[in-house]
């Protein structure tokens, strides 16, 4: 799984959001960085749901715009492989510390 | 304005989503977009540069996912060919086919299309290329950003060269420094088999190569001990001249050459095709062996030098001035001037920096051309898409959806720029080489080329304008069904009201562009024809020039350069034709190549204060009736001067600034700092002429007599009663008095006086080219649009004039329609004209930018134009069959 589609997921992990919510999200968790443009994070989206990760959950409230407000959550699938891929890198960065700790130590 | 502006952005930026793969989640499709619409009015409310920022961004962003997903997976799914792989080009090159037949059934909008957008990506590609290559690119050496050339200056405007104290003070009190290096420029004469030759020459100090971080291909650079007075003379050639002279590079080394009678010895040969070096240009590049200065001046070295890892300009240009406060209590009584400061500059802004404006203005303009094509072509793809309305909806109806449609319009527009980029990069290369060959002496000229930043820049125009054409039409389209489509396409005025106003738009933009380009050729134009009209002060006509000078081996005295001076000219005066023959040390317009410092006994300046300057021109026996500049006042130096004390000759501007209400006569100075000299008394005040440049402000000069200053070199000056003197006649007469001298650079004085307005010639032939061609489209486009309109209201003009409208009225409602267009375009355009007139007035003379005349006429010539172009389709429209249109309905 790419980075990006991790965030995305990760950004997901605790409830519904709309869009520009998630990218406020995924900007916050990147620490304050700049966002994604609209196009690359709407690629990232859409094959996130053609996995079948995301799904567009229904919404009844309208936009300050008065469309409807789309908004995304993650499927069960969704979090399954969020967590497989947050063990994948617990793993990698336990093992990164461990190879670093001898080092820290000498110093 | 700013809010259809907005809505332009989201109907683009919703109509580039339809081009997403299919597979695409079309929910996610029509959230991006609303997203998009939301959070731009949003920033729209902090400001229009917020909102264009986002807007732009997100659009770009956008074309480069759909590319990279349509390369992936093209239209219509992923499919695979018989060997079960991705074929992902197929769609690709399917399309592209499609859109070359599509092309090739309009042959006439395809070439108008391409021949334009060609022409200005060539243009504007090769401009580009020109100023990449001068301002843009770092200079041919390792870490060139480290280079800079030191001056003296004593005032914002004055600055000049650095002396021997100077250098060696650099080299040896300077921390900033890692080595510097010393240039004195000018022509040598070089003994040859048969005859001897003046060849151009860079004397330069043993660390130049090293500075540059020049490797030589054959021998060995300079060594320090080389720059020892009294070591043997060593040179170092280019690679053409040693291939010239010895066959080979190889071959050359150990061989003598006799630079003005001075055998030097050959030790190095510079790499092929390294013939100038920091600006400076020349075969032959002898070591300039510093003598142990005497006094504080003359200022002839050029330094340059390479500033050490992490010192910036700042440091550097804070330690000179500390190196400058070192040297001067030292030779204080020979150079009194404590303003006077090393200062240090880029070397490549220092190189560039006189062209940097005209660059920037020639960028501009075809810059401007290239909106104006754009705007003219972009009105042909409306027009043609109108006219295909019934064609898409055939598509439409057999099933093709607006994606689709919409696919094939871009990979039309794309194709189409794409050819145009091909054109237009063969025709850059050709306009380049033209640029270069006709080129006046510009720093860097030589080193331009089309180089791959050249070429994406012509296809950043290509894909730009490609996607600008391919979109228009659609945003600005009609959004009905095919059926309604085919009811009503090619039978009534089916646009809707946004393509009317991007047409009227895009004409309106034309005339606004047009205007400031062609005001700038008018005022560079107007002043070159000022420059043109400057009287000279002297007669110019049956006179040639040439340079010549004399070895100090052989003539190593004043005496001995007397006598040859005077022998010469008397030669020369023998020859029947020949009325006149002379030499001076300085020419005009711009050949004062000695500038000297003045001290007035009447009026000294205070104590420490930089001193007058002036052109200081050594001038020979008749010079002023050879020239035909007339004296004023006093007299004219004679013989008893020879022997008397130091006398001048002033023109009347240095009378009239020194001595504005004095009596001139008898005036006395020291010069070049001296005090310790005798004083020199002015005799006598002639007319003005320009030593500093055609236009310059400064007049002033000071002549001294050949008698009390015999010079090693000067400007040989031969008039003749009719007709240009013969250059043989003259090589001739010198060759017979010394075989080991050559006269060089043989000019009129109407080729110097041509060559001193090269440059504002040819900024001013630039862009009268690019306003001819924008002028010419800007009237297309109005023309177009008219002819169009016409075309598309033939029904309601039949009404008209059925129901008795005369042939003037008709006329009148076609003319005003364009007018409107163009006078709106006309207005924005002196607007603009305005608003940009600072960036050129320092290219004009004795006109300024926001010239309301040369406004005025450019104005109503545009406005008589669009009449013009206007007129063609109102005739036409006057000639409307009521019965005939009416009946095809």
């Amino acid at each position: 799984m790419k980075m990006a589609t991790f965030k995305l997921l990760a950004a997901l992990s605790n409830g519904s959001y709309s869009a520009a919510e998630i990218r406020e999200r995924i900007s916050d968790l990147a620490g304050g960085g700049r966002q994604p443009s609209l196009a690359s994070f709407y690629r990232i989206l859409n094959s996130a749901v053609s996995e079948g990760w995301i799904e567009v959950a229904d919404s009844k409230q309208a936009s300050e715009s008065g469309r409807p407000a789309h908004s995304y959550e993650v499927t069960a699938a969704g979090v399954t492989e969020m967590r497989r891929e947050a063990n994948l890198l617990r793993e990698l960065t336990n093992t990164a510390l461990g190879e670093l700790s001898p080092t820290s130590t000498d110093e | 304005m700013s809010k259809e502006l907005g809505n332009f952005s989201v109907r683009t930026y919703s109509l580039l989503t339809k081009l997403y793969p299919r597979e695409f989640n079309s929910t996610l499709r029509a959230d991006s977009v609303a997203t998009f619409a939301e959070e731009h009015a949003r920033l729209r409310s902090q400001g229009r540069y917020a909102s264009f920022a986002y807007s732009s961004r997100n659009i770009v962003a956008l074309i480069g996912e759909i590319i990279r997903m349509r390369l992936i997976t093209p239209p219509g799914g992923r499919r695979r060919n018989t060997n079960g792989t991705h074929q992902p080009y197929e769609s690709i090159l399917r399309e592209l086919r499609m859109a070359l037949r599509s092309l090739l059934r309009t042959p006439g909008f395809s070439a108008t299309a391409i021949a334009t957008m060609a022409t200005v990506i060539g243009a504007t590609t090769a401009v580009f290329s020109v100023v990449n290559g001068i301002l843009l690119q770092p200079l041919p050496y390792a870490d060139s950003e480290q280079l800079v050339r030191v001056y003296q200056q004593n005032s914002p405007t004055n600055r000049f060269g650095v002396s021997t104290v100077d250098f060696q003070g650099i080299q040896q009190y300077t921390n900033s420094l890692s080595s510097v290096a010393g240039f004195a420029g000018g022509e040598m004469t070089l003994a040859g088999p048969d005859r001897s030759e003046r060849v151009p020459v860079g004397r330069v100090t043993p660390d130049w190569f090293n500075v540059l971080g020049v490797t030589l291909t054959h021998g060995r650079a300079f060594q320090s001990a080389d720059g020892n007075p009294g070591n043997e003379p060593v040179v170092i050639v280019t690679d053409a001249f040693a291939s010239r002279r010895f066959e080979s590079a190889s071959q050359a080394i150990g061989e003598t050459l006799t630079l003005n009678g001075m055998p030097h010895t050959l030790v190095g040969v510079l790499p092929t095709g390294m013939e100038a070096m920091a600006g400076f240009k020349a075969d032959v590049w002898p070591v300039l062996q510093l003598n142990e200065p005497q006094r504080r001046g003359p200022f002839f070295i050029r330094a340059i030098g390479r500033m050490r890892n992490e010192v910036s300009l700042e440091d550097l240009t804070n330690d000179l001035r500390s190196v400058s406060q070192l040297i001067f209590p030292q030779w204080s009584d020979t150079f009194s001037d404590e303003n006077a400061t090393l200062v240090p500059f880029a070397l490549r802004d220092n190189m560039v920096g006189s062209v940097k404006g005209a660059m920037g203005m020639l960028l501009g303009a075809v810059g401007f051309l290239m909106l104006i094509a754009i705007a003219n072509v972009g009105n042909l793809f409306m027009a043609r898409s109108t006219v295909r309305q019934r064609e898409t909806a055939i598509r439409a109806s057999l099933g093709a959806s607006r994606t689709q449609l919409l696919y094939q319009f871009f990979v039309e527009s794309l194709l189409l720029t794409a050819i145009a980029g091909g054109i237009g990069i063969v025709l850059a290369s050709i306009g380049l080489d033209a640029l270069v060959a006709i080129g006046p002496a510009i720093p860097r000229l030589d080193e331009v080329g089309l180089d791959l930043t050249a070429l994406a820049f012509a296809a950043g125009i290509a894909g730009a304008s490609g996607l600008f054409f391919g979109v228009t039409p659609f945003v600005t389209g009609r959004t009905e069904s095919p059926s309604q489509t085919l009811r009503t396409a090619g039978r009534t005025n089916s646009d809707t009201g946004a393509a009317k106003a991007m047409r009227s738009a895009l004409v309106s933009i034309e005339f606004a562009l047009a205007l400031p380009l062609l005001a700038t050729a008018a005022l560079l134009f107007g002043s070159l024809a000022r420059l043109h009209k400057i009287p000279l002060g002297f007669d110019d006509d049956n006179t040639v020039v040439a340079t010549l000078s004399l070895p100090a081996v052989d003539y190593p005295d004043s005496d001995a350069r007397i006598a040859f001076w005077e022998t010469a000219l008397e030669a020369l005066q023998t020859v029947p034709n020949f009325s006149n023959a002379t030499f001076a040390t300085g020419l005009p317009p711009d050949g004062g190549s000695m500038s000297n410092n003045f001290d007035l006994l009447e009026a000294p300046v205070a104590v420490g204060q930089s001193e007058h300057v002036a052109p200081w021109i050594t001038v020979g026996p008749s010079f002023f009736e050879t020239m035909e500049i007339p004296l004023l006042q006093g007299r004219l130096p004679d013989q008893a001067d020879a022997n008397g004390p130091p006398v001048a000759m002033v023109s009347r501007a240095w009378a009239n600034r020194y001595f504005p209400d004095r009596e001139v006569l008898g005036a006395q100075f020291y010069e070049g700092g001296c005090r310790s000299c005798d004083p020199t008394t002015v005799i006598g005040v002639v007319g003005n002429v320009s030593f500093m440049g055609i236009g310059s402000d400064d007049l002033t000069a000071v002549y001294r007599p050949h008698s009390q200053f015999a010079p090693s070199r000067a400007y040989v000056i031969v008039r003749a009663h009719a007709g240009l003197p013969s250059a043989a006649v003259v090589r001739e007469k010198i060759f017979e008095l010394d075989r080991g001298l050559a006269l060089s650079r043989f000019d009129t004085f109407e080729k110097r006086l041509s060559d001193s307005v090269a440059r504002p010639r040819y900024w001013a032939t630039l862009v009268a080219v690019f306003a001819v061609v924008g002028v010419v489209l800007a009237g297309i486009g109005v023309f177009g649009v008219l002819s169009y309109f016409v075309t598309r209201q033939m029904k309601e003009i039949g009404v008209r004039v059925a129901l008795g409208a005369d042939p003037r009225s008709v006329r009148n409602l076609v003319v005003r329609r364009g007018m409107v267009q163009a006078l709106r375009g006309l207005a924005v355009g002196v607007a603009v004209a305005l608003g940009l007139g600072k960036s050129i007035d320092s290219l004009l003379y004795e006109v300024t930018a926001n010239d309301p005349a040369t406004l005025g006429v450019v104005s109503i010539t545009l406005a008589l134009i669009a009449l013009a172009a206007c007129y063609v389709p109102a005739h036409r429209a006057t000639q409307v069959d009521p019965t005939a249109v009416l009946s095809q309905e």
